[in-house]
């Protein structure tokens, strides 16, 4: 069991782990607009919080498009408010512009309205780097499929995107090629993802625990405290 | 043709026979070779191709960096006659003449010879040989002076060059290792340049060239290295870069394709 444990986590790594890191470096200290698509409220801040806050530390322009509200999360009333406003904090203490959209949760579905959603936020932000949710996911059972989804529709248009010299990097990813170190922005993206209140129970540090594990999977071959692993379509 | 110099048995060679002969057969199995394309596929095959012929479509200056003559051919032979169809400028640069072979003399001089014959096939532009001494470029200490003499002679925008992580784990010449890993250091300070750089021989490739038009050419290439079919015959030779090719195309569309991995 722990044999295959470490099997799989070998086999996680990236290719070539400094060049991944160097890649990563490479990837938030370019000024650039960036837009970055979550399909729920919280998605981006856990999976690439950390970055969204380097590359607007860096002086690019981070947009943070939310596809759904997580209207499904709970049965309380106002959830969608609540959930909105949250996600409109962690956007301010990430400092990324947040829009906020109105896609069915749980019902996002390759289909005509998201390409047309995706259209919209692309003539809105004409970005030159790209984040989504990268289609094959971060395990291999179990997913989304709103996540699956948004990272299909995503692909889709990754060719044209990359001819008009888009970058696009996948967050969530398995096989990652690109590290970013977010050890310096490490607290930031904590707290940006405990500003998902309605979300999370127990204590905060239960919650703080659990995302520095998460961070953590990928460094271990690589001089970074915590890491956000990327897929970077070449 | 090089004498023998002693008349012992050689060793070596029946050894290499032996292990190409074996892996050659092994992969020839339906069952393994699919079980190998799917472990070796890219993350997403159709992009991948299409990024393969965004490489080759344009013309470009190129540096090929290979450790002994016949292994630009083999790994990438297709992508190099795509790209000089495309107009590309290519510079070959062999870093030892691989003069050894158990207790055979010198095969230099004939190497090369073999080597100029396949790069008047696949339209290189120059070919420089370094003559470096074959199966000890880890130990040689002008190894990376002269890659980056080399690089910077030639101001290339893509750089082809081994992978220092192998194809087949633990069985990679290694020379071609050495020449991999000085490839990255030197790379690391040149980041700037703005070329690309490229491993062949990848063993986790993400660009995918199509080499279906070509495949002739690169069999007549493999086998302008005559002195080469000693480990297998030419319809080995033959078979052998046939499966390495639909190896590396899968189910990504191609019949045949090479893979690379793209480093910067």
């Amino acid at each position: 069991m722990a044999a295959a444990w470490l099997v799989w986590r070998r086999m996680q790594q990236p290719y070539f782990p400094s060049v991944a890191l160097q890649a990563g470096l490479e990837m938030v200290s370019r000024r650039c607009r960036v837009l970055a698509i979550g399909p729920h409220p919280g998605d981006l801040e856990l999976f690439a919080g950390g970055t969204l806050r380097l590359l607007a530390q860096n002086g690019s322009a981070v947009t943070m498009a939310v596809l759904s509200r997580g209207e499904r999360a709970t049965n309380r009333a106002n959830i969608e408010e609540i959930r909105t406003r949250e996600a409109e904090q962690a956007a301010a203490i990430l400092r990324a512009e947040l829009v906020q959209l109105d896609l069915p949760d749980g019902r996002i579905r390759p289909g005509p309205e998201l390409e047309r959603t995706l259209n919209e936020l692309w003539i809105r932000t004409r970005p030159e780097l790209v984040l989504a949710f990268d289609p094959k996911g971060p395990t291999p059972l179990g997913q989304n499929p709103d996540h699956v989804a948004l990272g299909a529709a995503v692909l889709a248009r990754a060719r044209s995107s990359i001819s008009r010299g888009e970058r696009v990097y996948f967050y969530a990813a398995r096989q990652p090629n690109v590290l970013v170190d977010v050890t310096e922005v490490m607290q930031e993206k904590l707290s940006a993802v405990r500003a998902h209140r309605s979300q999370l129970r127990g204590p905060d540090w239960a919650a703080a625990f659990v995302n520095r594990y998460v961070s953590r999977l990928h460094t271990g071959r690589v001089p970074a405290l915590y890491a956000e692993p990327f897929y970077r379509l070449v | 043709m090089p004498r023998k110099v002693q008349a012992r048995p050689d060793r070596t060679l029946a050894v290499r026979r032996r292990l190409f002969s074996y892996l050659y057969r092994a992969g020839r199995n339906r069952w393994v070779e699919r079980a190998v394309a799917r472990i070796m596929a890219p993350d997403h095959p159709g992009l991948a191709l299409a990024q393969g012929e965004l490489l080759v479509s344009s013309p470009r200056r190129v540096l090929a960096l290979t450790a002994h003559p016949d292994d630009l051919e083999f790994f990438c032979g297709g992508t190099l006659r795509r790209m000089a169809l495309a107009g590309s400028r290519i510079t070959a640069v062999v870093f030892s003449d691989g003069e050894k072979r158990g207790n055979w003399e010198n095969l230099a001089r004939e190497r090369q010879a073999e080597q100029w014959l396949a790069a008047r096939i696949q339209g290189y532009e120059t070919v420089t040989f370094l003559g470096l001494p074959d199966f000890g470029l880890p130990e040689d200490p002008r190894l990376e002076r002269a890659l980056a003499r080399a690089w910077d002679h030639s101001a290339p925008e893509v750089v082809f060059a081994f992978d220092p992580k192998e194809l087949v784990p633990r069985m990679a010449n290694r020379d071609h290792k050495a020449l991999g890993r000085t490839v990255l250091d030197v790379a690391r300070s040149r980041v700037s340049g703005g070329s690309q750089v490229y491993f062949y021989g990848t063993r986790s490739p993400d660009v995918l060239v199509d080499i279906t038009g070509v495949m002739a050419d690169k069999l007549q290439a493999v086998k302008a290295h005559r002195s080469q079919m000693v480990y297998l015959d030419e319809a080995e030779t033959d078979g052998a870069v046939r499966l390495m090719g639909r190896i590396m195309a899968g189910r990504s569309g191609a019949t045949y394709a090479e893979g690379l991995f793209r480093l910067m």
